[in-house]
């Protein structure tokens, strides 16, 4: 049983069609990073899953009971995007106030709310009004409250929004502290740098359709790009990798070498062993997740309905058009 | 228990901003106004004339709030008894000083047409000391006292037309309440002494005064506040943390809706049971009957509030909240005193005696309408008559109450409270009902 679950998702808001059939499916104890512009359709497939968006269609399911269930709330947790809080609580009030509602009984709430405070930093300013908190403590605030009574499920819409990068490195130290308790965490984000640190697998959104889905490191792999790196001082010779049928390409301080299908990595390890150089970095070439993000969603104005992607196949794509641009260029020098 | 921290949370909110310690600061300055007001005993003779003449009936007849029963009473009203008897001597019995809490012999004498006359009574005094006894039976049977022993008066040298009697006025808990009494400000400093009314009428009409004020401010300041409440907890941001908790969001609607009457619930009872504390305390009179004003006046805002209520689930805006519900409150009072106007016309046209013709209040079709309408609406113009009607009944008749000489029986109370909690429910229902089936 997934912890999460949708299939065929569709939501209308009049005529604005903001899920058009998605389908995604999180295992128990995942970190799942949903991706998307603004207006994908992001919020409204977390909201459908906790009930507070009806009229849907299609199923959705979350730790195995049908969305939106009262008992199945019990063990989510949930930190909006544009969470308000009552600015008249402190921040122990407010917790108190979210933990009765949950349930929580009296003496446990007693001892967790100061415990979850010092977990994210506020412990000292927990008598304190919120209405004298910054952005930043708002938004620590409110992983506490997600993460208070302990839930199964955790849906975070930019949680570090707001947040300074020593403390965002705090909250993902958090997550993964989460996650090795077998905690499942739903992390909507802009922020894919941090997306691409602590989520094992993410989904891009766009206009109501999951275009692209996977684990981030095989969706970022660039197949038959090597990238090295030699010791300081040394050059790669170009030309007898060429004749060798290897194309390079100088990036900065190292070289590109383009593989074809047939070809390994193993005959430009030789040579160079052979000619006394020493390899310094060698690795398979990545795209970062924002390059595979706008890569994807493209320009808005431009693109129409996107048909669903195959990632290995863009992959090999991309790589091609690369090799293409390299060929047309030597000949441009040929003929100069 | 969730539920419960739902009416916390409200009373926080409340708190919070301030306008709960504006409303207590304000009632307590009232309250404490209220209490620098003295009454001093005026001498027992004063009381005593104003018996005989007949002037207290009237007092208790013609002042009941409900205005069609005023206007009957001062059309049937029998005549002043002034003149029948004049009180020719008063003193206490047993010694005791001049209070309303003592019992007294009054000599009353009465005229009569002739010297036979008097002289029949003098032989046969039973039908005559019958008489004079019926002339405060309206009094005591409301327990303001007891008429003790009636004698004829032992006169050593009587005039021919005149009979003197002897009547034994025995007091009890009730008689301080028509005594008259002389009323000051800050603590005697201020004698008010043209104000010569029983007791239980001037407590009536300050705590009246005090009461209707002090409920217009309170409520229109009410309504203001509760009206963020429920746009407040429906901010995008908000909504959605509460939301995801497992309660049924018909019951996180409902008892954020009494979290507000709550807050307006606290504020009555501090103002009110201040009046009867003080009144209680400087006059020795506990009214204790007034304390269901503070159910009455958190029950009439109620029917305001689902107004309220349900603008705000319908718009989000706390603007349009107030004033929806200020012009559903204005409406309501049109309404009650559109009807009021017409029942007024009617029993004057019936006490004309005009031909049917030209009974333009009685048969009239928008009338008909109206009335209608006020079958369906909440009654807060009844409301606002039961609170008059308590106020005055228990001030002048205390743990007595005499409804049946004091509250109309043509007024169907429980219907009041009926249609208007039937409209709670339908307004609370629907804005349930809208909360329940919206996309946040």
């Amino acid at each position: 049983m997934g912890a999460l679950e949708t299939h065929d998702l569709r939501k209308n808001y009049g005529r604005i069609e903001a899920l058009r059939g998605v389908s995604l499916s999180v295992n128990q104890g995942e970190i799942y990073g949903l991706l998307g512009q603004n207006g994908a359709g992001k919020t409204t497939l977390i909201k459908i899953l906790l009930g507070i968006t009806r009229g849907w269609h299609g199923e959705a399911k979350l730790l195995g009971e049908p969305a939106g269930a009262a008992h199945v709330r019990k063990r989510v947790g949930y930190l909006p995007e544009d969470h308000r809080f009552p600015d008249y609580h402190t921040g122990y009030s407010l917790l108190d106030f979210y933990g009765q509602l949950l349930g929580v009984p009296h003496a446990k709430r007693r001892s967790r709310i100061p415990e979850m405070l010092q977990t994210v930093g506020l412990r000292e300013r927990m008598n304190t009004k919120i209405r004298g908190y910054s952005k930043g403590m708002k938004q620590r605030l409110g992983i506490a409250q997600a993460l208070l009574h302990e839930p199964d499920v955790i849906f975070l819409d930019e949680p570090t929004d707001g947040v300074d990068p020593l403390g965002r490195r705090h909250i993902r130290e958090i997550l993964t502290h989460l996650k090795a308790k077998g905690c499942t965490i739903f992390l909507n984000s802009h922020l894919l740098g941090e997306v691409e640190l602590i989520c094992d697998r993410v989904g891009i959104l766009q206009r109501g359709e999951m275009v692209r889905e996977g684990n981030i490191a095989e969706l970022t792999k660039q197949q038959g790009v090597i990238v090295l790196g030699l010791a300081p001082g040394q050059t790669l010779p170009i030309a007898d990798l060429a004749s060798l049928g290897y194309h390079a390409i100088a990036q900065g301080e190292r070289w590109e070498v383009y593989l074809s299908e047939s070809q390994s990595i193993d005959p430009v390890i030789d040579l160079l062993r052979a000619r006394g150089l020493s390899i310094r970095h060698l690795i398979e070439k990545r795209q970062t997740l924002e390059e595979l993000f706008l890569e994807t969603v493209g320009d808005d104005d431009a693109d129409k309905r996107r048909p669903r992607r195959e990632p290995e196949k863009d992959a090999r794509q991309a790589v091609t058009r690369k090799r293409e641009d390299i060929r047309r260029g030597r000949r441009e020098d040929e003929m100069r | 228990m969730k539920y419960f921290a739902i009416l916390k949370d409200s009373l926080r909110e409340a708190l919070d901003s301030k306008v709960l310690y504006v409303l207590l600061g304000l009632s307590l300055l009232i309250v404490s106004f209220v209490a620098t007001l003295g009454f001093r005993p005026m001498p027992a003779e004063r009381t005593f004339e104003k018996l005989l003449d007949g002037t207290m009936v009237h007092y208790m007849e013609a002042n009941k709030p409900d205005r069609n029963e005023k206007r009957k009473a001062r059309n049937d009203l029998p005549q002043l008894r002034g003149g029948l008897y004049q009180l020719k001597k008063v003193e206490t019995v047993d010694g005791k000083p001049d209070s309303p809490d003592a019992n007294y012999r009054l000599v009353l004498n009465k005229m009569y047409m002739n010297e036979d006359a008097a002289a029949k009574v003098r032989r046969n005094p039973d039908a005559e000391f019958h008489a004079l006894h019926q002339h405060f039976a309206d009094l005591e049977q409301l327990g303001f006292f007891r008429i003790g022993a009636i004698r004829l008066a032992p006169v050593a040298d009587p005039k021919p037309f005149d009979v003197e009697y002897q009547l034994d006025f025995l007091s009890t808990s009730g008689t301080r309440r028509i005594w008259l009494h002389e009323p000051s400000l800050f603590f005697g400093l201020v004698p008010l002494s043209e104000i010569d009314v029983p007791l239980g009428f001037q407590l009536s009409q300050i705590a009246d005064l005090v009461l209707s004020m002090g409920s217009w401010v309170a409520v229109l300041l009410g309504v203001i506040i509760t009206s963020f409440f429920i746009p407040n907890m429906l901010q995008k941001g908000t909504i959605d943390l509460l939301l995801v908790k497992p309660i049924r969001r018909s019951l996180l609607l409902f008892f954020k809706y009494i979290g507000g009457l709550t807050f307006i619930f606290l504020n009555n009872a501090f103002a009110i049971l201040g009046i009867w504390l003080v009144l209680g305390l400087r006059s020795g009179i506990w009214a204790n009957w007034v304390l269901l004003l503070i159910p009455i006046m958190t029950f009439f805002f109620a029917i305001l509030y689902a107004v309220s209520t349900l603008t705000a689930v319908l718009t989000r805006s706390t603007v349009t909240a107030i004033l929806v519900t200020i012009g559903a409150w204005f409406m309501f009072f049109l309404v009650g005193l559109g009807v009021r106007i017409f029942e007024t016309g009617a029993l004057i046209e019936e006490a004309l005696q005009k031909p049917e013709a030209e009974r333009r209040f009685t048969n009239n079709a928008f009338r008909t309408s109206l009335e209608a309408v006020h079958r369906c609406l909440p009654r807060t113009s009844d409301l606002n008559d039961l609170t008059h009607l308590l106020v005055f009944s228990d001030f002048m008749t205390g743990g007595y109450l005499a409804p049946e000489r004091v509250l109309t029986g043509e007024r169907n109370w429980w219907e009041s409270f009926g249609v208007s909690m039937a409209f709670i429910a339908i307004m609370l229902g629907l804005a349930c009902w809208r909360f329940a089936r919206k996309d946040y």
